[in-house]
């Protein structure tokens, strides 16, 4: 079945989507999209250093989380 | 000194902007140029604050360059950066030719999640999961023809309710992307369209940059 025969899509109309990013749409991709380097950071907070965190695992989406996750051994 | 990296870009100089109200910098090499700001030993990132200024900056090269974005906050040593560059040259110089003159569209089709609990039995919920995907499928499909061109390449990844396109496009036909879009409607199904964005799916960076810990040890 082409495409073209969905009656589910299609036709011009002048409801046009939506293309604005939200925060969330931003926050994503600075978090998901891009070069990471494996390495750590000092998170700080009003001045006081608070956390040595392993960045690569911890400051990431839930969804790059599941990407990386081990695969469960086939029973 | 802590820098902030914003993005590789080929040689050229940086365009005029701020991060935190300082001018961007910029290292040259291997035929690139890596945009960085300079931070405090210390440095404060205040969320979302300099998440949204560390996106405009990307947006506004984007918007006339090619770039390879670096993850908010990507931090390196001041004297990590020209060896990083130029260990990594001919990777990013790669993922730049990957995506040269392009952007990355990004456009969501969902249904409504199939409600188990009202279903009249275990069949009839796996029946109706399956037209649900065979729908999402067709529309899918459909878009895509519709989309291309301008669209001149595809990525799909399942969300959790539809599924996300990422679509490659060249920076010059965007008014063409808009136009195309509006003749997509979905009936039963949200279409929701963001961009553009750094072309990331199409330049494989993970592939890429497996090797990321040398030289030195990034502080990100």
């Amino acid at each position: 079945m082409g495409p073209r025969d969905s009656n589910a899509v299609l036709f011009p109309s002048a409801a046009a989507p939506r293309d604005e990013a939200s925060l969330l749409d931003i926050v994503d991709h600075l978090l998901n999209a891009g070069v990471v380097l494996h390495g750590s950071v000092v998170i700080s907070l009003a001045g006081v250093d608070l956390v040595y965190l392993g960045l690569s695992a911890v400051l990431t989406s839930v969804e790059t989380a599941l990407k990386h996750l081990p695969k469960p051994e086939p029973r | 000194m802590i820098a902030l990296l914003h993005c590789v870009i080929r040689d050229q100089a940086p365009l005029p902007l701020e991060f935190g109200g300082a001018a961007l910098l910029a290292m040259a090499g291997g035929g690139l140029t890596l945009i960085y700001s300079e931070l405090a030993d210390a440095p404060d990132l205040p969320m979302p604050e300099s998440a949204l200024a560390f996106h405009r900056v990307q947006q506004e090269i984007l918007r006339e360059r090619d770039l390879v974005p670096f993850r908010f906050p990507t931090l390196l040593e001041g004297a990590e950066l020209a060896p990083h560059l130029a260990s990594f040259a001919e990777q990013y110089s790669t993922a730049l030719d990957r995506a040269a003159g392009c952007v990355q569209m990004e456009i969501e089709i969902e249904t409504p999640p199939e409600q188990a609990q009202t279903a009249a039995s275990g069949t009839a919920y796996l029946r109706t999961k399956a037209m649900r995907n065979y729908a999402l499928r067709s529309m899918g499909e459909a878009v895509r023809a519709i989309m291309s061109p301008p669209v001149i390449g595809w990525r799909t990844r399942a969300t959790a309710n539809g599924q996300r396109f990422f679509a490659l496009t060249r920076r010059t036909e965007l008014a063409q992307f808009q136009e195309k879009l509006a003749q997509c409607v979905m009936q039963g199904a949200s279409l929701r369209v963001t961009g553009p964005w750094p072309a990331t799916e199409f330049m494989e960076l993970e592939k890429l940059l497996m090797h990321e810990n040398a030289p030195g040890q990034a502080k990100s």
